[in-house]
Parts: C-alpha cells; sequence; structure tokens
C-alpha cells in the first residue's frame, strides 16, 4: 500500500514536550497529508482516545487509526459534577481537582472525554468513604 | 406487487439532450405534489409495452425536495432488455403509467468532509442531485464520457464550477492522480458502468482508501444474456427466463410475487435460495463464500450458467 504514516508513541518521545504539544503537531500534519494516511498510536488510554478524537477531527475514519495501550494503568478522571479533569490517577477514589468532592474512580470509559467517569463516592452519606487502593498502577 | 406503494405519474415533457440521451419529466397524474426525495435517490418506472413490462430504476436529476416534477436522464441502451429503446422511440408526453419510489440507497455521508465524485458516462446522473445538495460544502465531480455526450453534458454542468468534464479522446483521465490529491476525511462517490467502478475501485484500495469511505450505484445493465429456465419449486411451476428478460421480470410477468427494491445487486431484497442448478451471480451484494456455496441468487441481474435452477419459492 502507499501512502504515509505518522507514529505517535507515548507522550513525551520525539521531542514534544507535552501531549498538547504533540496533537497540535499532529493536527498540522494531518492537513496536509491525503487519503491513504495511516496513524498508530500507543501509550495510556486517556492519550490514545486524544489521539483518536485528533484523528476524527481531521477527518480519519475506524481503519485508518489505531491505537494500542502501553505504560501505565492510570486514568484520566472526568468529574461528573463539576466537569473538571484530573490526571494519572491510580486508586480508585480521587479528590477531585475542581470542587474538592472525593470521587470514586468507574470503569465507564468515554472515548469522546477520553476519560473514565468519576462520580462522589459519598454523596448519602458524607463523609463515609470505602477504603483507598492502588487499582491502576 | 401488491406490496409495493406506488403512484402515477404522467410525461409532462420529453426532450433529446442527443441521439441516445432523453430527458424526461414526469408529474403527478392527479393534481398535488410528489414525495420530497433526497439527493441520490431514484425512482422505479413501471411501463408497458406489446404484452412486456419493465420496472427500471432511474436516478432523479431533479433538485433534492423538488415535488412538483421528477426529472431522469435515459440513456438509450444498445443491447439490453429495451426499457429505455421503448421510452426513447415511443415515450410521448400525456402518457401515464404508474412509478415506485423514491428511494435512496445512494446519499451523501454527512461526516465527509470533502465528497469526491466520479461518474462514468450517464453515472452522472445521481450526482446531478450532489450537486445542489452539496453546495457550499467541499465537493468535486469528475465525469469521464464519450466524446459524442461533452455538449449535452456540459450544458448540465453548466451552473457548477466544480464539475469536470473529461471527453475520452480528447483529454487523458487518470482517476489515480485525482485518488491520490485528496486531503483525509474524503469520501468517494462512484457510479458508472461496472468496469469503470471496478478500476477505479482497485486504484482506490491500492492507494490506501478505506471501503467505509467509497460508495457506489450500480447500474444493473449487465443482467441479459442466455435463456434458462426456473422451476419453483414450491408449486412446481416452470417459467422461461428470455435471453433479454432478468430472472425477476420473468417472475414478475408469472405473477410471483418476488421481492424486490434496488433491480441493480446492490440492496439484497430479492435475495432467492437455490436448490439446484449453478448460478451465474452478477450482483455486488453476496459475499465471496455465499457465491462460491451457490445456494442463493439475486434474481434482478443474475442468471444461471446451468439450463436450469430450482428457486425455494
Amino acid at each position: 500500500m502507499q501512502g504515509a504514516e505518522f507514529w505517535v508513541v507515548a507522550e513525551g518521545i520525539g521531542g514534544f514536550p507535552s501531549a498538547p504539544a504533540l496533537l497540535a503537531a499532529l493536527t498540522e500534519r494531518m492537513a496536509a497529508e491525503r487519503t491513504g494516511f495511516r496513524l498508530y498510536a500507543a501509550g495510556t488510554e486517556g492519550f490514545l482516545w486524544d489521539v483518536a478524537n485528533t484523528a476524527r477531527d481531521a477527518g480519519l475514519a475506524e481503519g485508518e487509526f489505531f491505537l494500542a495501550h502501553a505504560g501505565s494503568l492510570c486514568r484520566r478522571v472526568y468529574c461528573t459534577h463539576c466537569k473538571a479533569m484530573i490526571e494519572n490517577v491510580s486508586t480508585n477514589l480521587v479528590c477531585c481537582s475542581g470542587c474538592g468532592a472525593m470521587l470514586f474512580v468507574r470503569d465507564h470509559f468515554s472515548r469522546r472525554l477520553a476519560a473514565f467517569m468519576g462520580v462522589q463516592v459519598d454523596a448519602e452519606q458524607p463523609g463515609v468513604l470505602p477504603p483507598v487502593a492502588t487499582l491502576y498502577p | 406487487m401488491s406490496r409495493r406503494a406506488t403512484m402515477r405519474a404522467r410525461v409532462a415533457r420529453v426532450e433529446n439532450l442527443n441521439a441516445g440521451l432523453r430527458h424526461v419529466v414526469l408529474e403527478p397524474e392527479e393534481a398535488g405534489l410528489f414525495p420530497a426525495a433526497s439527493a441520490g435517490a431514484h425512482i422505479v418506472l413501471q411501463l408497458r409495452h406489446e404484452g412486456r413490462v419493465w420496472r427500471n430504476p432511474y436516478s432523479l436529476i431533479s433538485a433534492p425536495g423538488a415535488r412538483e416534477e421528477y426529472r431522469i436522464i435515459v440513456r438509450r441502451a444498445a443491447a439490453s432488455r429495451g426499457g429505455s429503446a421503448y421510452i426513447h422511440e415511443h415515450l410521448r408526453a400525456g402518457e401515464v403509467f404508474p412509478i415506485e419510489g423514491p428511494r435512496n440507497m445512494f446519499w451523501p455521508a454527512t461526516t465527509a468532509r470533502k465528497h469526491l465524485m466520479l461518474a462514468g458516462g450517464i453515472g452522472i446522473t445521481p450526482f446531478l442531485s450532489y450537486l445542489p445538495a452539496l453546495a457550499g460544502q467541499n465537493a468535486e465531480l469528475h465525469v469521464r464520457c464519450k466524446a459524442e455526450d461533452e455538449a449535452a453534458f456540459a450544458r448540465l454542468l453548466a451552473a457548477w464550477p466544480n464539475a469536470h468534464l473529461h471527453p475520452s479522446g480528447k483529454t487523458a483521465f487518470s482517476a489515480g492522480a485525482i485518488l491520490a490529491a485528496q486531503p483525509l476525511g474524503t469520501h468517494l462517490y462512484l457510479c458508472g458502468p461496472d468496469a469503470f467502478m471496478a478500476a477505479i475501485e482497485a486504484e482506490a484500495a491500492a492507494l490506501g482508501w478505506i471501503s467505509g469511505k467509497i460508495h457506489r450505484e450500480y447500474f444493473g445493465g449487465n443482467s441479459t444474456g442466455q435463456a434458462f429456465s426456473v422451476v419453483l419449486a414450491r408449486d412446481g411451476r416452470r417459467l422461461a427466463v428470455a435471453p433479454d428478460q432478468s430472472l425477476l421480470e420473468a417472475l414478475e410477468q408469472a405473477g410471483v410475487d418476488a421481492p424486490s427494491l434496488c433491480r441493480g445487486g446492490a440492496c439484497g431484497a430479492c435475495k432467492i435460495t437455490v436448490l439446484e442448478g449453478v448460478p451465474d451471480h452478477r450482483d455486488h451484494f453476496l459475499s465471496g463464500a455465499e457465491r462460491a456455496g451457490g445456494r442463493a441468487i439475486m434474481a434482478c441481474v443474475s442468471r444461471a450458467h446451468s439450463g436450469r435452477l430450482v428457486l425455494d419459492m
């Protein structure tokens, strides 16, 4: 097959200071690419779906980009109360950086938001928390 | 046939665009309006002449949403089932007949960033409704045509600077060069003779186009051939399929209520189980495994390699 390829390996590699900088460069690159282009990404869950959403915004469809999880299982958590994003969460509970609520990290993952859902864990019995455990090292 | 909704249309006027192309304008027989059609839609004309019945699909070239009239263009096919010859030789203003539809199996993709339309010859017709629907969007039409059709097609496309004619013998036409130059997010729409579409699909696949971004409208013009017979296993009836008649037409002529929709080998509605005999598959619907298995046939276009087929109906 002809056509260009673009490899996106985990954040920080390849001289990009941050994932957003890498995604901005990817957007610029895709604007100049032609049909037949393939995109391959490897990294953590949130990063992968940031790449997928960037690819979709550029017009790529399923079958034109490929994602592989690599590295940490840590989660990006979306606070369903204040919409804040909390990065690099490795525990079942996390304190929201936006509203301060203690969130339970659910397995529910949004591809659109590229994040796992976090819901207040002690809404019904304030202050009553389950034990904290590191589940996503 | 009874299950299909039809309405009656009157020929408002006919106009020859050139020796081989006839523009037909239809209006509702009764006062009122036709149903609105979307870009890429087609209707089926039910025509009768000297004992023959044709039910031929034609793309609407009227602007999407137009309800006062439906417009089509019919190419006179050299060797075919005779419907187009009837339209060219006999159809007159004032004639009334049933039409089915409109239906659409070839609509523009709403997620496309750019629409690339490639037409071969009379495959231009569905794109005449695409052009107004895609006005203001990033869209581009290329039509490969015979030199004799250039003038007629140029008049049809005069209002569209994003439409390009490539008459054979006068200009080179490289689908590969066009396909290789498309930005990400482009969807490809193909309509034309089978060989035209197959060649472009092969080039697109080699350039890395995914099938989900390629949309096809087939003519289904290749449904004639050697005569054969079919036996309807459930009641034992034996029917002859004439060389210039499709299997579906033979069933309909015999009064069998055979299902059908696109009549072009694309939609899958007319699939029939084959109990005996070897089908000559000419459709674009069955999978490779189903073709090899030989236990199913698409009645609208496919025929028989064996002299006889036994059908489960």
